[in-house]
């Protein structure tokens, strides 16, 4: 049997480490693009120093040796051709395949913003960050950078913006939407951290987009102009505003594709012994019951595990896809939420607990949660997030029936425990 | 593996399994070399009181499947192939916290400082685990499991 996998991150190199665990003799094949192994959680600790590039992997360093994977890196797949069973590398080279994985991630998105796409083809002061040569390109530009604009006020544009202003670059950030982080965390507790950035010289400007990028005579990026008519300068642009599925050119073939590549929940892809797991494909989430984009690190590694489970063909369903929680950390507040952050219509209730150096909040219906924010002392937070996973219900797990108290929850409310010591979540 | 086994009804809630815990990651012998007035003192279990007044101990599972080392995007949470035990190597972990996001039980979480997780190491370096040792109800005990 012969594995293929496109893509060396978190769903492709959890799959190769399952299939070895599966299969001792399959031939396991992963090709990519990217040259070494990184975690793209982390580029931003390299842009600010904190991280060496030898302390980016997330995997063993003799992973390929010891799970007898064969790796082809440096080398992109630019076409997959299911009738021969085969790919196509940028190199000319076709690989052929019993099984293939896609696990090609995503692409940063470019917004329509005039100057914005001709400005990055063609110019060294505006980037994005998704690969490790953009964590490069973008530290070595700060070293000579006095002002720089980032597009996008969710995790990647602050994670820059945190990187860039500890190498002592002056850090604007513009968001469209009225407040930083709009799919992690409600107004509150976003501005929470809009205050923090400010008092460490990091300016956040919400409610506006950028209508314009403006050039110097010289060709160089001298700042750009927001929808109000204002001006901020800039000597360099970070673009963070999202991503986007990214995945070869498939043959004359029907790939069911919506956003991403539509799986069901086994992996499979509508093309037979094709499968697809992370970022670049759309699957089955428990919070919206629905086939939807997943791209966040826990997710995709558990879609790479699926896929191999179902590739070596042992059939086994992915039954915990919960695409809504998010962690965060900056200048040194942690936050995590889940699901919704806030109600999505007026059946729904809220309850908050809240004091100087903490925000919690709760979303609920019924007897349900359906999302929480839990800022400060996130200790214990996962209990919230499997509740909210399960849909358990709480009517006899709060006292008096009182809402405020779900924040003093803990597993030991929903304690039990199999004869070898396993727990389960008994609700 | 060995899985600590609960016994909550055998628990009286002394805390001896935290102060030893705490003995344990302080790097002393007994509870008695604990300098209480120390910021940094850092446990990996606890022992609650549920919404029903029971007491009740929880420890991490060191799980088949661990939620937290899926979760973990830096590579320092791993389930150590010979032992079973999940290990969190605090020197790569990049403090993200999707492990204290994941974990279903709680039982992994920010250490003082806020830089990285911390979590149950089983005392790799003893026979058995400090807590297990220090319980005087045996309200904790080793099992083997597969």
């Amino acid at each position: 049997m012969k594995y293929l996998i496109i893509g060396a991150s978190a769903a492709g190199l959890s799959c190769a480490r399952t299939l070895r665990r599966l299969d001792s003799n399959g031939e396991i094949v992963v090709i990519s693009k990217d040259d070494m192994v990184y975690s793209r959680c982390m580029l931003h600790y390299f842009i600010s120093d904190d991280r060496p590039l030898d302390k980016m992997r997330f995997v063993e360093e003799d992973f390929f040796d010891k799970n007898k994977v064969k790796w082809i890196r440096n080398t992109a797949v630019i076409e997959i051709r299911p009738f021969n069973k085969s790919v196509v590398t940028s190199d000319g080279a076709e690989h052929t395949y019993d099984k293939l994985l896609i696990a090609t991630g995503a692409t940063p998105v470019i917004p329509p913003i005039e100057g914005l796409a001709e400005g990055i083809e063609k110019r060294k002061d505006i980037f994005t960050l998704r690969d490790i040569g953009d964590a490069i390109k973008i530290k070595e530009a700060a070293k000579t950078s006095r002002q720089a604009v980032v597009i996008g006020g969710g995790l990647i544009g602050l994670d820059v913006a945190v990187s860039l202003n500890k190498q002592g670059v002056k850090v604007t950030v513009i968001e469209m939407k009225d407040h930083i982080l709009p799919q992690q965390l409600d107004k509150t507790a976003a501005q929470r951290y809009e205050r923090i950035f400010k008092d460490n010289g990091i300016d956040i400007i919400t409610g506006q987009a950028v209508s314009n990028v403006i050039y110097g005579l010289s060709g160089k990026v001298k700042g750009v102009t927001l929808s109000d008519g204002s001006f901020v300068f800039a000597d360099m642009i970070v673009v963070a505003v999202g991503v986007k599925p990214s995945f070869p050119r498939i043959d004359k073939c029907d790939l069911e594709i919506e956003n991403g590549i539509i799986v069901d929940q086994y992996q499979r892809t509508s093309i037979q012994d094709i499968y697809a797991a992370g970022d670049a494909c759309q699957s089955y989430e428990l919070l919206t019951q629905r086939h939807i984009l997943t791209p966040i690190w826990p997710s995709a590694v558990k879609q790479g595990q699926t896929a191999a489970y179902n590739m070596a063909g042992i059939g086994k369903p992915l039954i915990d896809n919960f695409g809504f929680k998010n962690s965060m950390k900056f200048f040194g507040l942690s936050t995590i939420s889940y699901g919704y952050v806030e109600p999505p219509d007026n059946s729904y209730n809220v309850a908050i607990c809240s004091g100087p150096n903490y925000y919690y909040k709760v979303v609920y219906k019924e007897n349900v949660l359906y999302g929480a924010i839990i800022q400060g002392d996130i200790s214990g937070a996962g209990v919230v997030g499997k509740l909210i996973q399960n849909k358990c219900n709480l009517s006899n797990k709060l006292v008096r029936n009182d809402w405020n108290n779900v924040f003093r929850l803990t597993y030991g409310d929903f304690f039990k425990q199999n004869q070898d010591g396993t727990f389960e979540f008994a609700c | 593996m060995k899985r600590i086994y609960i016994e909550p009804t055998a628990c009286t809630g002394c805390m001896n399994c935290i102060l030893a815990c705490i003995a344990h990651h302080k790097g002393v012998q007994s509870v008695l070399e604990i300098d209480f007035s120390d910021n940094d003192l850092e446990f990996a279990n606890n022992v609650v009181l549920n919404t029903e007044g029971k007491i009740v101990p929880i420890f991490c599972r060191h799980c088949d499947q661990p939620e937290c080392v899926t979760a973990c995007m830096s590579g320092a949470l791993t389930k150590d192939e010979t032992t079973g035990y999940v290990i969190c190597n605090q020197s790569w972990c990049a403090g993200c916290f999707m492990c204290v996001m994941s974990c279903p039980y709680g039982m992994i979480k920010p250490n003082k400082s806020g830089d990285v997780a911390i979590k149950c190491d089983m005392c790799l370096d003893r026979e058995i685990p400090a807590c297990v040792q220090s319980c005087p109800v045996q309200a904790i005990s080793l099992i083997d499991v597969d």
